[in-house]
């Protein structure tokens, strides 16, 4: 296979495991304007929990399956008895509190995983490579590829398409106004915050077998999913999708091509679109 | 109500004093008690992240001393005292001077991370406990020539020298290096190179990974791309085993010959890597299948503790700890008497599970076999199995001059 080639698909399916965190981290601050700095944890969390479903069922698909929904009550949870006291205050304590929450569920999986680092296997239907155009690629990371993209249309459809996604359009473009024509707000809020909170504990169950599984995980995963939302645009389904696959392919045609500046293009890439287009590339320009 | 406060956090504080005081008292009679008190052994080493298995097992080793020996070196109780560097030399430094300030170790043991044994040095230098260094490689360590230090594991010139002189002379003649992007990794790789290339043989590319690297994806595209006819890899931990997944995973198995450092392809990473694994070339100081009676005893007592077999560290901790005995021993159990213990270090002289063991009286270096050692399956496990044995490997020359 072309190097280049091989090297795009890599960043595609780095792009893809961005978007699948940062679509909720951009929903959140959209709708919420809350910086949840938690989002992260809930994407470790995820992770661990989808082992230990691994561990005890032996089966991959259920971990997939099982272990979002714990992880989006503990975001309902949250937004619910912590969050909500909060939106009235100063955006920075919003910050301190979901910081906070950040320690207290790093210091939580060290207590129950320890402080190794893990893997979640493939599942064996996927473990091996795929022959094509002349050469390899895992079977995993291309069913991932679909698997993100087939998430990405349907969270589209969803936001564009129903009337769930219209009241969460209607609240991030003015919360006031949805209020006032009646939108039941407060679930909305907490229904956005935890379905962000479950999308991202299932990226960390399907990054399992490419990121691994540690504590620590969700401060790496975090960073790149921030310059995502700012690259995108907040609060934009699509800034979070062309953002993703923006910054993932320049990590890693980055690590490939020019391995000295790996880490540096990423944040070149961010400083350039905050120049040119202040809101993201998709973001509306907020009037404050 | 800041009437009411005030009072009682007077008594919370007094209480607190009162409190901790009595915990100190009673930590003077026990001492009292015992009289000379137990051998105190500092271990500083990774417990956690990416390489936290390398602590873990070091200590196994140790306990597989001890456990052998009843419990005691040189006629005294033991005490080992374990401490988490993070892989952060910071970290590192901090619980290296809590271990001998406040714990009054009298030998500290460690590190794996040849970033935090160099972070150590000055501070040894001037605490003077007495050292052995059973993990980091950093070949710089022992030109320090730090008095008090004794390598008891590899340094990395010594292991990844022998590594290039073999392979150019066996037909691996075009290679990929990858390695961590930390001291460790350059050191490795220019020894490596600087063998390789003196044999004829020439180096493809070369590419250094920021540790704590998940996905080498790119890397493995871009090593294919370059034609080369090996990789020789330096990865440790948690990254050595996803590192050989992936090396399958993206079809390198089978065309491109996978050779590497010695924590590589170790009985600590199998479990991670599995089949993966097989075929696998690597050089160290130490193989879990060397047929002597010493290795066999030594794999025999830890399968006891666990299903694996003993990895380099293991090893590492059991003769380490083997090293502190002899040398108590021979200055009558007073391990307190520094420089006569050191002096006892120096002149060890046993053969160990992994061969023939002696220290180089200038620079501190452990001399022992270094081996080329290839992954095989046997009996449904996989384990490493000699292929070419270099004797009495030394300290880098360099270092001697």
């Amino acid at each position: 296979m072309d190097l280049f080639l091989s090297q795009a698909l890599n960043g595609l399916v780095y792009g893809i495991l961005l978007f699948l965190l940062a679509a909720g981290l951009s929903m959140i601050f959209g709708l919420l304007g809350v910086v949840n700095l938690a989002h992260g944890s809930f994407f470790m969390l995820g992770a661990f929990i989808g082992l230990s479903v691994m561990q005890i069922t032996g089966s991959f698909w259920l971990a997939m399956l099982l272990a979002p929904i714990p992880v989006g009550l503990v975001a309902a949870a949250i937004e619910m008895f912590f969050l909500r006291r909060l939106y009235r205050r100063d955006r920075l304590d919003q910050v301190l509190l979901t910081f906070g929450f950040s320690f207290i569920f790093t210091d939580l999986v060290e207590t129950v995983w320890g402080r190794d680092v893990l893997a979640i296997d493939e599942p064996p239907s996927l473990q091996n490579s795929i022959e094509f155009l002349g050469g390899f690629y895992p079977s995993y990371r291309l069913a991932l590829l679909g698997f993100g993209l087939l998430v990405a249309f349907v969270l589209w459809r969803i936001v564009e398409h129903t009337r769930a996604g219209a009241m969460v359009r209607a609240g991030v473009d003015d919360p006031a106004s949805a209020m006032g024509i009646g939108l039941n707000v407060p679930l909305l809020l907490t229904s956005t915050f935890a379905l962000g909170g479950a999308l991202a504990g299932l990226a960390g169950v399907v990054a399992g077998p490419i990121l691994g599984v540690y504590s620590g995980l969700d401060i790496e995963v975090l960073i790149p999913a921030f310059i995502v939302v700012v690259v995108g645009g907040l609060g934009s389904l699509k800034g979070a999708f062309f953002g993703s696959l923006l910054i993932g392919m320049t990590d890693t045609l980055g690590r490939a091509y020019l391995p000295d500046m790996a880490m540096f293009l990423t944040y070149l890439m961010l400083i350039a679109v905050l120049l040119f287009r202040p809101a993201g590339l998709f973001g509306i320009a907020q009037p404050q | 109500m800041t009437n009411l406060w005030k009072p009682s956090r007077r008594a919370f504080i007094a209480g607190a004093a009162a409190a901790s005081g009595l915990a100190i008292d009673a930590g003077f009679a026990r001492v009292f008690a015992q009289g000379a008190g137990p051998i105190r052994i500092g271990v500083l080493n990774t417990f956690s992240k990416a390489v936290g298995l390398f602590g873990e097992t070091t200590v196994r080793g140790m306990q597989v001393y001890l456990d052998e020996q009843g419990g005691t070196i040189a006629g005294r109780q033991v005490e080992i005292i374990r401490e988490d560097d993070e892989f952060n030399p910071q970290v590192g430094l901090q619980k290296l001077r809590k271990l001998v300030e406040s714990d009054k170790v009298h030998v500290v043991m460690g590190p794996i991370g040849s970033h935090i044994a160099i972070a150590m040095t000055d501070y040894m230098k001037q605490a003077g406990t007495p050292w052995l260094n059973t993990g980091a490689g950093a070949t710089a360590l022992t030109r320090l020539r730090l008095p008090n230090m004794y390598r008891t594991t590899m340094s990395n010139w010594q292991v990844a020298s022998p590594m290039g002189e073999w392979s150019a002379r066996n037909g691996i003649t075009d290679v990929a290096i990858i390695t961590s992007d930390f001291i460790a990794g350059h050191e490795v790789a220019d020894a490596y190179k600087a063998s390789l290339v003196a044999g004829g043989a020439k180096v493809a590319k070369e590419i250094y990974t920021p540790l704590g690297t998940n996905d080498f994806s790119a890397y493995l595209a871009d090593i294919r791309s370059s034609g080369a006819a090996a990789i020789y890899a330096f990865l440790i931990g948690s990254e050595a085993g996803r590192f050989v997944k992936q090396f399958e995973q993206f079809g390198l198995k089978g065309k491109v010959r996978l050779t590497g450092f010695q924590p590589l392809l170790d009985s600590d990473t199998f479990p991670l890597q599995g089949r993966a694994a097989v075929g696998g070339l690597s050089s160290s100081i130490y193989c879990e299948t060397l047929d002597t009676p010493e290795n066999r005893h030594f794999v025999e007592l830890h399968s006891a503790k666990s299903k694996d077999y003993p990895g380099i560290m293991t090893e590492s901790g059991y003769t380490s700890l083997r090293i502190v005995d002899d040398a108590a021993k021979a200055v009558g159990g007073e391990i307190e008497n520094v420089a006569g213990f050191l002096e006892a270090v120096g002149k060890v002289d046993i053969v160990a599970p992994r061969g023939p063991l002696s220290f180089d009286p200038v620079t501190h270096q452990a001399i022992h076999n270094v081996y080329v050692r290839e992954v095989a399956e046997q009996d449904g496990r996989l384990v490493n199995k000699v292929v070419a044995t270099f004797e009495k490997v030394g300290d880098n020359p360099a270092n001697r001059a």
